[in-house]
């Protein structure tokens, strides 16, 4: 018999059993959708996170620092050394002073970032108000995080924008004399609640000589040269850093939370295939007479048990693929009620749902494979029937 | 007959079952031959051993001993496989359950031997859709068997029974659940066949009536042939005699 006519047959056998075969198959896209729906939602936190912290370039930058060590001086001259390395593409350099803003009555101490234009670009500032300041726009030259609008009692970013602060950067924590006191104009408040940071451009301070940067960040050109790169700039004596470790340990843990996740939704699966598993042994039962009239007019038990076997996978297919699809659409319905939610709330969008296509196919070859196993016995059983007996069976 | 080599020979067949002190013999040694083109009815009360005589013909049945040659091959020396391979291509089947596939509608049913034995889709519908006209079933041709009635069932076995165009039609009590015109028209229908095709009908019945349709009779009585009678050879089938002979 050929596998198109083994299928007819089993199109035919689900017709006269629309229900049967509609509700089996509507339990195993249940168990497969759950599985989607539930680490999709993993995938979509772990997204929302990450994206939060990092973006592509992000990943590709490492922060340099002298760490604890007295004779590493992070100057002009270690600079020129790690501007030769040829894995780095773009070099950014900042100084850290403590310091102060006022604002009309209010004011709160801040971490002064003197940072120039390289190292603004590779700190990737997500703003909630305002635009970063570059050379063009000269008058309005702060940078404030959230955090520090706060302090400063404004709860509205937009409000802080091109208002005038008077800030005072202090050159040395020992000697507060050493100081500049400036008015400034704001040009963007950065999404930071954590810390008060406050940035602007070097060239606004009077930097005493032999101060060291604080903080240098550098671009690697291309990923693969991260494990040289790092080799090469620890060999410079500096202490890197790079988001790419905060996001492995990140995903370590939401790779647990996946599989926690995928767990609760194969305990769904595992009730669905004992469902199908249950319906296809009955249905055998059933169909005992059947088998007999097909052995008897010459079916072969192979051909019996590819008839009940595809069956099976027919039904593994069909409930993976809906399954699939329901888990999928099902997260974009909360996807997008939630991003509606958030923008009229005054946030933004966001996915909390997001399903790899990957393992979307991943999921849908597993449904496969579970019709697979649960037709296998049926399939035996029913093969092995004896062709007289199941004649005579009623 | 005119065939010197039958076409079926049964040698010192017999059938037990069951085990120990339960074991039942129901062929006690059956000695036979049917000849290409032949009608035989196997006559004989309900528990002689008459259908398992049948089902060791058709290959269903396995024989505790003797031997079933079918054109000369042992079919007791045949495996699974090559056995149902008789039994799609070379022996149509009738039963008296009409045994029809309920989730298949009448066309299916009647092309499911010539699917099984993997003819290409083109010419199945072609064979069936010929049987459908022979047997005068096109217009129910999309219904499903519990739509008809058991005339129209069983005249769709009947021309499923011979979509591979087999040599030998196996017939178990085939009106035992028909009424007495629907029977009738059965009958009528197998006689033509043998008549008309020259096929080779072997039937199994209880009911004397239908004794005047065959060209031998086997009476059949606990396991064994007690006599068989050959009939004369008459033009119409009404005023049939039978002389009793040795075969």
């Amino acid at each position: 018999m050929k596998l198109l006519d083994s299928l007819e047959i089993v199109i035919s056998t689900f017709i006269n059993n629309k229900m049967r075969t509609l509700l089996t198959v509507l339990g195993v896209s249940i168990g497969m959708g759950a599985i989607i729906f539930l680490v999709s939602f993993g995938y979509g936190l772990q997204k929302l996170t990450i994206d939060r912290i990092s973006n592509s370039e992000a990943l590709l930058t490492f922060s340099l620092s002298p760490g604890s060590s007295k004779i590493i001086h992070l100057n002009d001259e270690k600079i020129e050394e790690i501007k030769k390395l040829t894995e780095i593409e773009k070099t950014g350099l900042s100084y850290a002073f403590s310091g102060g803003i006022t604002s009309g009555a209010t004011q709160t101490d801040v971490t002064v970032y003197a940072v120039d234009q390289g190292f603004l670009d590779l700190e990737n500032l997500i703003l909630s108000a305002g635009k970063e300041f570059n050379d063009e726009m000269s008058d309005k030259t702060l940078i404030l995080s959230s955090a520090a609008s706060e302090a400063l009692g404004i709860s509205d970013p937009n409000e802080l924008i091109d208002k005038e602060v008077v800030l005072v950067t202090y050159y040395d924590s020992d000697n507060l004399e050493k100081n500049t006191t400036q008015k400034l104009k704001v040009a963007a408040v950065s999404d930071d609640s954590g810390s008060n940071v406050a940035y602007l451009p070097i060239s606004k301070l009077t930097i005493p000589e032999n101060v060291d940067y604080t903080l240098v960040k550098s671009k690697i050109s291309n990923p693969e040269f991260a494990k040289a790169a790092r080799e090469k700039l620890e060999g410079l004596g500096l202490r890197v850093y790079s988001v790419a470790e905060t996001v492995n340990s990140i995903n370590r843990v939401f790779n647990i939370v996946q599989y926690i996740l995928f767990g609760f939704g194969l305990i769904a699966l595992l009730v669905a295939s004992l469902g199908m598993f249950n319906t296809l042994t009955i249905s055998l039962l059933e169909r005992t007479r059947e088998v007999g009239i097909m052995k008897a007019l010459g079916a072969t038990s192979s051909g019996i048990y590819k008839i009940f076997l595809i069956e099976a996978i027919a039904m593994g297919t069909m409930g993976g693929a809906l399954g699939v699809f329901f888990g999928w659409f099902l997260g974009v319905v909360i996807n997008t009620v939630v991003s509606r939610l958030a923008t009229n709330l005054g946030g933004s969008e966001m996915d909390i749902f997001y399903t790899p296509a990957l393992f979307a196919v991943m999921v849908f070859v597993f449904s496969v494979i579970i019709g697979f196993l649960t037709g296998f016995y049926p399939a035996r059983r029913a093969a092995k029937l004896n062709a007289l007996d199941s004649l005579r069976y009623e | 007959m005119s065939e010197n080599r039958p076409i079926i020979k049964v040698e010192k067949l017999e059938k037990e079952f069951g085990d120990g002190d339960a074991k039942v013999k129901v062929l006690k040694g059956i000695d036979l031959e049917i000849h290409s083109g032949e009608y035989v009815i196997f006559f004989g009360p309900s528990g002689c051993g008459k259908s398992t005589l049948l089902n060791c013909m058709s290959g269903l049945e396995t024989p505790t001993k003797g031997k079933v040659y079918l054109r000369g091959d042992d079919l007791t020396k045949m495996n699974k496989k090559e056995l149902a391979e008789i039994r799609n291509k070379k022996i149509g089947m009738i039963f008296q359950q009409f045994n029809v596939i309920k989730s298949f509608n009448v066309l299916k049913n009647i092309s499911l031997p010539q699917l099984l034995a993997g003819v290409p889709r083109k010419r199945r519908a072609k064979r069936a859709h010929n049987l459908l006209r022979m047997f005068e079933l096109d217009s129910i041709a999309n219904r499903i068997p519990t739509e008809i009635s058991g005339g129209q069932q069983q005249r769709v076995a009947i021309a499923r029974a011979l979509a591979n165009n087999p040599w030998i039609l196996v017939v178990d009590e085939p009106t035992g659940s028909l009424d007495s015109k629907a029977s009738e028209d059965v009958m009528k229908l197998i006689e033509r066949l043998n008549k008309k095709s020259k096929r080779t009908i072997i039937l199994v019945t209880h009911n004397p009536d239908y004794l005047k349709y065959a060209d031998t009779v086997h009476y059949m009585r606990d396991g064994e042939i007690e006599k068989s009678k050959k009939q004369r050879k008459i033009s119409s089938f009404k005023e049939r005699e039978f002389e009793e002979v040795k075969i």
